[in-house]
């Protein structure tokens, strides 16, 4: 409806943005906060950031390269969209004295389906992967002499087989297990960490802590999974009956810098990450300790397939 | 002193491509002429606002004070201005491809795809009114979009004079002791094959359109001091606060006016909504809406970003060279961007 020139006089100062500073650790930093709602549903044939020689790490490669990448899915059914929600989006500018030292892009909040042939990515990405035991205990591979595994998957897949089973991941090397946070290929559990049963007793996870990860393997099963086998990643919380997103991530970022850096945490701002020099992508865990992508074990085992991000004929790369 | 110097040349085209000798026209001639749109020229363009400020406030900090911008030293310059620092005119556009303001028929106006190949974009029997920098040339004649960097095509029409230098300098303060310098150059600069189209849309019953905007730089260099202050007087303290971009190129896509077209709307408590909207939204046949999906992949425009080599600090061994020293961060890509849907609306913070 249009508005009376009475009317128009009455509206003053719509503060859709702001500039904020902060300063930590020796450096300042200057936000443009912008009040956004984002809905989107997008495709990009090619998204590669930071291709430049780098110590220790192959020729050729990008600290954050996905192709078909794809925010938001379709439905081909019905030619309806499922757009990926982001909220209050933000740039932010690192300075040491008067020179940038770093930037980055970042989401209030973020909600919905990732997609892509992911190659290489340089950052913090939090994953908790769960499951029943029954599906645990069917992956666990014993060699015939170790009775120990046969015992565990025995009351894995026995007295547990319908507990939920939790673990969390990140990137990581594999062969290996160790935190890989540059140009990673992998994602999975680190040396030492141990499956849980969040809901299950103290014994329950005291008996579970006798078994921890080493080197991408736990009871005989592999615990480290290329970032290929993952078409999609849920961002935020999803609903696995219904397929709901009910929450979503917050603290989500991508940033530049030339030197390590700690941005401020957006959903404690209390904390700050640090960053890596290089391009950097922060999918990091919730304030309420949940992982901002969480993944089924038959999911982190067998891969998540894509889901359909074109309309029409093709599911990706469109 | 802000010094401003040109001389404009207007050339009414009927049609477009067909040149004359050139000449100003009156007032009475320009009276006469009807329909057909207008091709600009702007023969020894020059702005030099180099000791002019504008000042934008009313962006607001946290706790809601004002945040002064300062807007200086813009300048736009013939190519090899050393940062604004060499000054001297520019033709924008020339006269077989001149930047155009035209009224037509939605099937009269057609578009490159990225292959070359003509395209219409917009629905047919649709008047729609364009706005549009000078075009591409896909064959003879082209020219390349960036110099001496193949990616970024030799289908431009502006030939490497007739590209400009251009700059901005943003002072943001943020606090009452500290300032934030922007300072932006770009060297070789041009927009060929950017429009703007608006038309009516009966069925939404409000102006929607379709947006390209290019732009290819061979250089970008972000200076974030304030050229003479305390640490920024040296070149090497200068060169040490530059972010330098080498053999860059932006092509913005917004709408594609057959199923996809861009609307924008501000609502009745002062927020905007921009939306493109999904192209196959409200077809119920399955077969159709394979049809117009398979339409927009295969011709509606992509946004692609490029930049060929992107470095914080370092220097250059010439004035397009690619820096040494510094934080190399390399070649830095996004390519082929569609979006099936996108909804931006606005709220106070």
């Amino acid at each position: 409806m249009a508005l009376s020139d009475d009317k128009l006089s009455e509206v003053t100062g719509q503060a859709f943005m702001n500039l904020t500073t902060d300063s930590h650790n020796g450096l300042t930093f200057t936000r443009l906060n912008l009040g956004l709602d984002v809905d989107t549903q997008l495709n990009i044939k090619k998204l590669e950031l930071g291709n430049y020689s780098r110590s220790g790490e192959a020729a050729g490669t990008a600290d954050i390269a996905i192709d078909n990448f794809a925010l938001g899915s379709v439905n081909d059914a019905t030619g309806a969209i499922t757009p990926f929600k982001i909220k209050d989006p933000y740039l932010e500018i690192a300075y040491s004295g008067s020179k940038v030292v770093g930037v980055r892009m970042g989401f209030g909040e973020a909600k919905g389906h990732l997609s892509g042939d992911i190659k290489r990515i340089t950052g913090n990405v939090a994953v908790d992967i769960y499951g029943k035991g029954s599906y645990l205990a069917s992956q666990i591979s014993c060699a015939w002499y170790d009775l120990i595994c046969h015992g565990a998957k025995g009351i894995v897949g026995g007295a547990y087989a319908n507990s939920d089973f939790s673990a969390a991941a990140q990137l990581v090397t594999n062969p290996g297990g160790d935190p890989d946070p540059v140009r990673a290929q992998y994602i999975g559990m680190v040396d030492g960490q141990k499956l849980s049963i969040p809901a299950g007793s103290g014994f329950d996870n005291f008996l579970l802590g006798l078994f921890s990860s080493s080197n991408c393997a736990l009871l005989g099963t592999g615990t480290c999974f290329p970032l290929t086998n993952y078409g999609s990643f849920p961002v935020g919380k999803l609903d696995p009956n219904s397929q709901l997103f009910t929450d979503a991530a917050k603290g989500v970022f991508l940033s530049m810098q030339t030197q390590n850096v700690q941005w401020r945490d957006q959903q404690d701002t209390s904390q700050f990450v640090q960053a890596l020099a290089g391009a950097f992508m922060n999918l990091p865990r919730n304030a309420d300790g949940s992982a901002a992508i969480r993944t089924s074990f038959q999911e982190a085992f067998e891969g998540i397939p894509r889901v359909d991000t074109c309309l029409g004929t093709p599911t990706k790369g469109c | 002193m802000m010094q401003k110097r040109t001389s404009l040349a207007v050339l009414l085209m009927l049609p477009l491509w067909a040149q004359a000798e050139l000449k100003a026209l009156d007032d009475e001639s320009l009276a006469s002429v009807t329909g057909a749109g207008f091709g600009l020229v702007i023969e020894d363009f020059l702005y030099d606002g180099t000791n002019a400020t504008i000042t934008i406030n009313d962006i607001t900090n946290s706790t809601g004070q004002n945040v002064p911008i300062s807007v200086k030293e813009l300048y736009v310059g013939a190519t090899g201005s050393n940062k604004g620092s060499n000054l001297n005119p520019v033709d924008i556009g020339r006269l077989s491809y001149p930047w155009t303001l035209d009224l037509v028929k939605g099937e009269n106006l057609k578009t490159f795809r990225d292959d070359g190949q003509l395209v219409q974009t917009l629905p047919t029997n649709l008047s729609v009114l364009s706005f549009a920098a000078p075009s591409k040339i896909f064959g003879a004649g082209g020219q390349a979009c960036v110099s001496g960097f193949a990616a970024a095509g030799n289908n431009c029409s502006m030939r490497s004079t007739e590209k400009v230098d251009a700059g901005v300098r943003f002072d943001f303060n943020v606090t009452g002791s500290r300032t934030d310098v922007i300072n932006m150059d770009f060297t070789e600069l041009t927009m060929d094959g950017s429009y703007l189209r608006l038309w009516g849309d009966t069925a939404r019953q409000q102006l929607v359109g379709e947006a390209r905007i290019n732009l290819y730089a061979k250089t970008l260099e972000i200076l974030s001091c304030a050229t003479g202050t305390s640490g920024c007087t040296s070149a090497q303290e200068q060169a040490a606060r530059t972010i330098y971009f080498t053999n860059t190129y932006a092509q913005y896509a917004l709408g594609y006016g057959k199923s996809q077209p861009l609307l924008f709307d501000v609502t009745s408590n002062g927020q905007f909504v921009l939306e493109l909207p999904n192209p196959v939204a409200g077809i119920s046949n399955s077969t159709t809406r394979n049809q117009v999906a398979a339409d927009f992949y295969a011709n509606a425009p992509r946004t692609n970003i490029l930049i060929d080599n992107l470095n914080f600090g370092g220097t250059r061994a010439s004035a397009t060279a690619v820096p040494t020293g510094g934080y190399n961060f390399g070649r830095n890509e996004i390519s082929g961007l569609s979006f099936n849907y996108l909804k931006v609306s606005s709220h106070d913070l």
